[in-house]
């Protein structure tokens, strides 16, 4: 029994019929598309805070506010975007027109992950509505709160022959991965992107997979600790750690880290005040698996910040852990929560080097005054 | 350890010494490249030849011009691409750097193929080695003697560390798709496609992956016949028909159908002689296989010309087939071979319908007079590519990325393309390292923007609050963001009371004297925030002032 069966053969016809070709009917969905923000931004907000306890603030700059700028964005370059691209001629061409024609794909899967419930899954079905496909829509199944607003009430801004949220979890992902997709763009982790590649390959899918990884930060000597440590856990703490992007450990001196530690204190302090857990502005552990998988965490190396967690509220406090072990479990997998540990390196070049060991990550920041 | 993991690792070991970060050593790789394609030119002729019966004339401008070109452009054109791309900022970037950092991205695997055995190997190599790769080169076994000559050749001009050639057939593909890369580029066909993209996907590696497909040539009523018909005969037959971007089909009204027979068999003649066994521009088939494969499909059709082939030379001649049904199996398969099939179609309409029922393919063409024709062919269906009134030509083109969609394929390369697709196009900020004045509204607490009365305490303003006891909106934790006008008030949570008041103009004032840190920080409510109350509109105060 496929329950995706009807739904992706209406998807599939509507494709082949070309109602998605007018730049009208495009405009007309990313219009949807940002009525649908606007109208529900109070559903989403609390959809938020239930999934994530993200505060308003959060959900404003990181959510809502970047899936209507990029609405807006694709709204006002659309007929650009659309537009055929002239290329250099050879001489031997020089007589003839020669260009680049953008056209859909045709039948788009996107795969949302829970943690930007909101950005991670709009923000794509733009870039897939834009060229004019048809879109399947999976949201994650962790984020229960947003996945019900954008099951019930997204499809009634769109185009319902064109576009369709579908549910499920791991069993049904893969039931959904069976079918044939024209592009599939996933949100997540390495282990499943591999799975999704691979179910991929059987229908020759070409895939975008945002993954994710231990994303360095690293910190020169010659810096102010306290605007680095502002910075630091400003995107550290942000959503409670549960960033892709986000700086998962610092790289840096044993002075530089004598000078940041009493700084990040002081930044965690004015961020969230003496007792973090009633600061609305920190987030909560999407899941009770993550919260164990990171209270595990803990243990590594020596805590010198935070170290509490609180298991009804799924609250871990903003830590900072120091004499960590590259072989301790905190250095080998992608933390995505409020940890942040600190390697000790002796310079530039061995930061290089610690960093060049291990697998490319989505991200790297450093903080130096130096070009 | 596999002799294949010991070459992927000294290349490897190699690509992270960093010698080929310096565009100095790529353009020297090319030019080592370029001198070594000059010198041995007969060679390569002499492969081609052996391989797949093509002449000197089609060796070169068939096959070595294309890679010449394509190293010249590349020479030109590196120290322009490899600079860092300065890209458009947004409000909050003005001060910054925003650039693409174009970076090679390790160890890429070259899978080449056999009907264009030099080009098709060795032009991906070019982009590979100019985005500052080390390339692993797998020639295509069953183009025998190329394969042999790279594996020589190669080695005695490139850097024999980060461009070796490995050899094999299947079961050696295999067991190099093991080894981890970075990129692999892939020609072939749809089945050989899924078994590629299947190991990359192991190793999460990206695939460029050029297929084939039944490539689709629509021929109008109204266009120019002679001309059209000789184009495509020279496409088609080129090569014996055994090239990725040939017309495979022709679509046609049927009124037309016996010209364009007439007209193609004079072509071929003019091109062939009459008996194109005898002609040192036509080429042979790869292998008894393939052979058998060809013929095969001319079975139980209408032959209007040809249809005769020698196996002991795998010799086909040049095949014309009428009123192909388009169930039979010469329309299932991609024939690449020198058979051309025609199916008649009633319309433009039908034809567009009989394309898009298909897989899409690598190529498209349509011939006509009419511009309409053109434009309606190519926005209602879809290929990898396509030329209007020639065949083939477009993949000429070096600034035409060249490469399939859906069964035909996925990336694209030649010129530019190849370079980007070769390269990590990396994403980067970089900021000033000043002062965090600019960038305090982005930290929690959220600094309260209030929009009050000029002068006057917010709280007198207040309609009400989500705490009845707080009257004050610094004091209050909760939360009202809205852009709605009628609304101008925004309240916001905070962590400890705000030391700012702007209704007194920015004085500090002392923590408000609770008995308890609750008072001021209740707990976040549990029920729909869409019971907040309205709050009368006020001007706006801001309160960073």
């Amino acid at each position: 029994m496929d329950p995706f069966a009807d739904t992706l053969r209406r998807l599939r016809e509507a494709c082949g019929s070309g109602r998605t070709r007018p730049a009208e009917f495009r405009a007309a969905q990313l219009k949807g598309l940002g009525r649908f923000l606007r109208d529900n931004k109070q559903f989403l907000q609390e959809a938020l805070v239930q999934d994530l306890r993200k505060s308003v603030f959060e959900a404003e700059l990181s959510e809502l506010v970047i899936c209507q700028n990029e609405v807006d964005l694709a709204l006002k370059n659309l007929r650009t975007w659309m537009k055929d691209e002239p290329v250099a001629k050879s001489l031997f061409a020089r007589l003839d027109s020669a260009f680049v024609w953008k056209e859909p794909l045709g039948l788009v899967l996107i795969i949302a992950p829970w943690n930007y419930p909101v950005h991670l899954t709009l923000v794509p079905l733009v870039g897939a509505l834009a060229p004019g496909n048809c879109m399947v829509l999976k949201p994650s199944e962790l984020s229960k709160g947003t996945e019900k607003v954008l099951a019930k009430v997204l499809p009634q801004y769109l185009d319902q022959n064109c576009f369709a949220v579908v549910l499920g979890g791991p069993p049904e992902t893969r039931q959904l991965l069976e079918h044939k997709f024209d592009y599939i763009f996933f949100t997540g982790n390495p282990q499943v992107g591999r799975i999704v590649m691979a179910a991929a390959a059987k229908h020759l899918t070409p895939v975008t997979l945002e993954l994710g990884g231990k994303s360095p930060c690293y910190v020169d000597d010659d810096c102010d600790p306290q605007t680095v440590a502002n910075r630091v856990a400003w995107f550290r703490y942000f959503n409670s750690g549960q960033t892709c992007v986000a700086p998962d450990y610092v790289l840096c001196s044993p002075d530089t880290q004598e000078r940041l530690l009493p700084a990040l204190q002081r930044a965690i302090t004015r961020f969230y005040g003496e007792d973090p857990q009633s600061s609305p502005s920190l987030g909560r552990i999407i899941s009770e698996k993550h919260f164990r998988r990171l209270r595990g965490l803990l243990g590594c190396g020596r805590v010198v910040i935070g170290g509490q967690s609180d298991e009804r509220d799924r609250y871990i406090a903003p830590t900072v852990l120091v004499d960590v072990q590259e072989t301790e479990p905190v250095m080998q997998e992608e933390i995505f929560g409020p940890i942040l540990p600190i390697v000790n390196v002796r310079s530039l070049d061995e930061a290089i080097d610690f960093i060049h060991r291990r697998e490319k990550t989505l991200a790297l920041h450093a903080f130096s005054n130096s070009n | 350890m596999s002799k294949f993991s010991e070459v992927v690792q000294r290349a490897r070991a190699a690509f992270n010494s960093g010698k080929t970060r310096p565009l100095q050593f790529r353009i020297q790789q090319l030019e080592a490249l370029r001198r070594m394609i000059k010198d041995h030119e007969k060679d390569i002729v002499g492969a081609l030849t052996a391989d797949l019966h093509k002449n000197e004339w089609n060796a070169y401008y068939e096959e070595v011009v294309y890679v010449l070109e394509e190293i010249e452009y590349m020479i030109k054109k590196l120290p322009e691409w490899a600079v860092d791309e300065p890209v458009e900022k947004t409000s909050q970037t003005q001060q910054d750097e925003c650039y693409i950092h174009s970076e090679p991205l390790g160890v890429v695997l070259i899978i080449g193929t056999w009907s264009y055995p030099f080009t098709i190997t060795i032009q991906p190599v070019v982009g590979a080695i100019a985005a500052g790769n080390a390339v692993v080169i797998k020639p295509s076994e069953l183009s025998e003697n190329m394969a042999n000559l790279l594996a020589t050749m190669i080695p005695q001009y490139l850097d024999r560390d980060l461009y070796p050639v490995i050899d094999g057939g299947v079961p050696e593909t295999t067991e190099v798709l093991k080894e981890r890369f970075d990129h692999i580029l892939y020609t072939g066909n749809t089945a050989g496609g899924k078994i590629i993209m299947m190991a990359a996907a192991k190793h999460l590696t990206p695939v460029t992956l050029g297929l084939g497909g039944k490539n689709p040539c629509y021929v109008d009523k109204d266009c120019d016949l002679d001309i059209a018909c000789r184009r495509i005969a020279w496409g088609k037959f080129m090569n014996n028909g055994q090239t990725c971007a040939a017309p495979d089909y022709i679509l046609c009204d049927p009124s037309i159908q016996n010209q364009i027979v007439e007209k193609l068999k004079k072509s071929l003649k003019e091109f062939y002689g009459e008996d194109a066994k005898k002609s040192r521009d036509y080429g042979r088939i790869i292998n008894s296989q393939h052979f058998q494969r060809v013929m095969g499909l001319m079975e139980g059709q209408k032959v209007a010309y040809g249809g005769t082939g020698d196996a002991a030379t795998r010799y086909i001649a040049p095949t014309i087939l009428i009123d192909v049904d388009p169930q039979s199996q010469v329309m299932q398969e991609e024939i690449f071979g020198p058979v051309m099939p025609i199916v008649c179609v009633r319309s433009l309409e039908e034809a567009i319908q009989f394309i898009s029922q298909r897989e899409k393919p690598l190529a498209l063409y349509v011939f006509s007079l009419n511009d309409k024709v053109i434009k309606k062919m190519i926005a209602e269906t879809s290929s990898g590519g396509v030329t209007a009134n020639d065949v083939v030509v477009h993949t000429s083109v070096h600034s035409l990325p060249y490469g399939g969609v859906g069964n035909s394929g996925m990336g694209s390369y030649h010129g530019k393309k190849s370079f980007e697709t070769f390269s990590h196009r990396r994403s980067c900020l970089v900021r000033p390292l000043l002062n965090d004045e600019s960038l305090k509204a982005r930290y929690p607490p959220s600094l309260a923007k209030v929009r009050g009365g000029g002068g006057g305490c917010p709280r007198d303003q207040a309609a009400g609050s989500l705490w009845p006891n707080r009257t004050c909106a610094f004091l209050s934790p909760c939360v009202l963001f809205t852009d709605e006008p009628s609304l101008k008030w925004t309240w916001l949570p905070r962590a400890a009371p705000l030391p700012l008041c702007p209704a007194l103009g920015g004085l500090f004032l002392e923590p408000p004297s609770c008995s308890s840190v609750d008072q001021c920080m209740p707990p976040l409510p549990s029920g729909p925030w869409a019971s907040l109350p309205q709050v009368p509109a006020a001007p706006l105060l801001d309160i960073d002032q």
